[in-house]
Parts: structure tokens; sequence; C-alpha cells
């Protein structure tokens, strides 16, 4: 890792990343003032990945659309709460588009309906041209993590986070007793915090 | 790396929530918490952190058409948010008659959505605290009207410390109501500048605090006990 970053190439692609997120944070924090032009660039840099987050969480691309319009205008009536010293703005717009995504998928009554099997397949930590090397850290740390668990935990997880499964629902599904399930995926992520500060 | 005061139990339940795996009464409990304890809601953060990269997928194009459907669909806010297309129409309005322009930004305002419910006839409210292991650790019941809120706690254990309430407005912070009684009811009337935040869906929490109340208007213990108002 440490000699692949410091390659000119990477030393390149890092600064890049660094402005494109000072930009992001910039167009965020003006939107959060009632910039809409602001909100317009926002929209036209980050609109197509989180587009891909509300597809991954639908699967059907006109769901995927109404979830997207219903996470831009979340985003604009919320966007005056973003703290540039407490998250990344890309996490706050993908953890925006992720929450209103699983309210619509339960609202609709699809909540945790999605196969456990499915849902398992973590993120992709194949090297992707528009993620800088920090997101592709991240991704690849998340995914050797979220490996380490058992299987059975790794796929309740992500049942939970995209597939909007909660505690009774996955309990359900396993004719497990709910106390069992809850025990089970606490244990989960404490190793997986353990595991991620390492 | 920031060190955390938090415990496991609680780094489990910042996870738990940032999941939305907790439903009902642990939901709100973790909700209010998110509120009063800024080492909770920053562990919550970290974990909303850590749990991004699972939403990765690849970039999709998006039809042209929906950056138009997201505009429309804005909730009109102040002057400086309106669409520089109604802007521009006022604007020429303005420059035939002022009369008729004034008439015709009425229009617009009345028929436009307003941003935030348009309260209707007080209707009294009432809520059901939740704590761990108890559906009612007690009860409010607030009149409108006067600004009465009247708590009537059923089983609340406070130790040594004093239980102090807090008003939580929907997206904001915890605002204090005072000390309460552990054991007998308490009459709270609400301060005038704080009515207009007492309605359907804001949420109302019990810490234990010092005698006194917490130091500062900052809530220093767990979230023992809330509950979201609803109308009756």
């Amino acid at each position: 890792m440490s000699e692949a970053a410091t390659s000119p190439a990477n030393m390149f692609k890092a600064r890049r990343a660094a402005e494109d997120r000072a930009r992001l944070t910039q167009a965020l924090v003006r939107t959060g003032q009632g910039d809409r032009s602001a909100f317009e660039t926002l929209y036209r840099s980050t609109s197509a990945k989180l587009f891909g987050v509300c597809l991954r969480i639908f699967g059907d691309r006109r769901d995927a659309e109404d979830a997207l319009q219903d996470a831009y205008v979340t985003i604009w009536n919320r966007a005056s709460s973003y703290d540039p010293a407490r998250a990344s703005p890309i996490t706050w717009l993908v953890t925006v588009a992720r929450n209103r995504a699983i309210d619509r998928l339960r609202a609709a009554g699809k909540g945790g309906l999605a196969p456990l099997d499915e849902a398992a397949e973590v993120a992709d930590p194949a090297p992707d041209a528009e993620q800088s090397l920090l997101e592709q850290g991240e991704a690849q740390a998340l995914s050797g993590c979220i490996g380490e668990l058992e299987a059975r935990d790794a796929k309740f997880i992500s049942a939970a986070f995209l597939g909007g499964a909660t505690y009774a629902e996955l309990a359900e599904r396993e004719r497990a007793p709910l106390g069992t399930v809850k025990s089970r995926i606490r244990r989960a992520l404490i190793r997986l915090r353990e595991c991620l500060d390492r | 790396m920031t060190i955390s005061t938090l415990s496991e139990d609680d780094i489990a339940l910042a996870g738990e929530y940032a999941l939305g795996l907790l439903q009902g009464a642990d939901a709100v409990l973790a909700s209010a918490r998110m509120k009063t304890d800024a080492a909770f809601a920053a562990e919550v953060e970290a974990w909303q952190e850590r749990l991004a990269p699972m939403a990765n997928a690849d970039a999709q194009a998006v039809p042209p058409a929906l950056w138009d459907r997201i505009v429309t669909s804005l909730p009109q806010g102040p002057a400086g948010k309106a669409p520089a297309r109604l802007l521009r129409l006022w604007q020429g309005m303005a420059a035939f008659s002022t009369a008729a322009a004034a008439v015709f930004a009425l229009l617009l305002v009345t028929r436009q959505p307003s941003p935030v419910p348009v309260p209707v006839a007080p209707q009294p409210m009432v809520a059901a605290l939740a704590s761990e292991g108890s559906p009612t650790a007690l009860t409010a019941s607030y009149d409108p009207a006067s600004g009465k809120l009247l708590l009537q706690p059923v089983h609340m254990e406070m130790g040594r410390r004093f239980p102090e309430l807090w008003l939580i407005p929907v997206g904001g912070s915890a605002i204090s109501l005072g000390m309460i009684n552990a054991k007998g009811a308490s009459f709270i009337v609400v301060p005038a500048t704080l009515r207009a935040k007492m309605g359907a869906g804001v949420t109302l929490a019990v810490t234990p605090e010092p005698a006194g109340g917490a130091p500062g208007g900052k809530a220093t213990g767990p979230v023992v006990a809330a509950g979201v108002m609803t109308s009756t």
C-alpha cells in the first residue's frame, strides 16, 4: 500500500481526490444556505453515484428514480445540518440516500424481503476509476472485515443495511428467538468495529 | 483516533441504530439519545462512515428528466430560495404595476405548499415515555391552549439522580423543560417561546441528572425514558 500510494500517479490522484472533496464540501455547505446553483452542481457531480446506491437497494429502475428524487429533496431540506467537521460530504450524501431509500422500501411493505443470500454481496472491492484511493481503501477494509465475520452474521448485517431488515424480521426469517439474533448481531458489530479500527 | 467513553454495549447500540435494526421503544430511545449524548451521536456517525462503503455501487446514468422533477418538488423557502423563473416573473409584473404585482405575489404565496405544516385548532397531545424493560415509564399529556404539560410517572428508576425532562423537536437538539418528580405527578408550564415547538412528532425524553439539573443545559445522563407526542 505505502509504495503504491507514493507513486507519482497515485500522488496526483490523491491530490485530485482532495480537491474534488473540497469542491463537494463547498457545494453541500452552500446548498445548506439555500443556493440553488450549488445544489445543481452537487446534483451533477453526485447523482450517478447515488442512483447506483438506490438501484442497489431497489433493483427496479422506476422505484430507484423515485427514491433518488426523494433523496435529493431531502438533501436540499437537510443540507444546512451538514457539518464538514463531522462527516465527509460523500458519506453524508450516501447515508441520506440510503436512509430515505430504506424508509421508502419499508413504507411500500418491501422492507426485509430481499433474500439473505442475495443481500450478502458486500461492496465490490475492485478499484473504481471514480473512487479516491481513500474510498477504495475504506471499501476494501470493510469488505475484508465483513469477510472475517461468520457468514450468517455478515448476511444479517447486509440484509439490514441494504434490505432494511429489522431484528424482528431477521428473527422471523431465521425462525430463531429475537434475543438470539440480537446478541449475535451485537457481537458481530463489536468484532467488525475492532477489525476496522486495527 | 478519538477516545470514546462509550461502553461496548453502547457502541453496539450505535451500530444497531445506524443499521436501522431497532424498532418501537428501542428506536425512540436511541434517537432521543442521539440528541442528548454527543459521544453516542459521534459513534452513530462513525458507524455511518464505516458502513457507507457497503452501499457502493457502480455509478449509473440518471435519466435527464429527473433533475426537473426534483426542482419542481422542492419546497418554497424564503425569497432567496424562490426559483429564478418565479422571481423573474414577479419582477416583470412589478415593472407594470406594483399593485398588480402585489396581488400576483399574494396569489403565488397562497398557492405554494407551505414548507411547515400549518397548525390547525390546538388539540391535546399525549406521549407514553418508554424505558428499557418498561413500555411506560411515565405518561405525558399536553394542553396546547394553556401550555400545561402534566407528567405522571408509572415506573421510573433514577437511582441517586433526579429526572430532567427534555423536548426534542423533529430534527432539532434537546431543550430542557426542567426537573420533574420521580415519584409523583409534575405540572410544567411550557415557556411561551417553546410552545411553537410542541407538536405531534416531537420527542419527550428523561435523563438522570444531578440535583438542580444538567449543568449548562446539556444532558449528562443517558436517556432513560423517551416517547413521541401524538395528537389525541
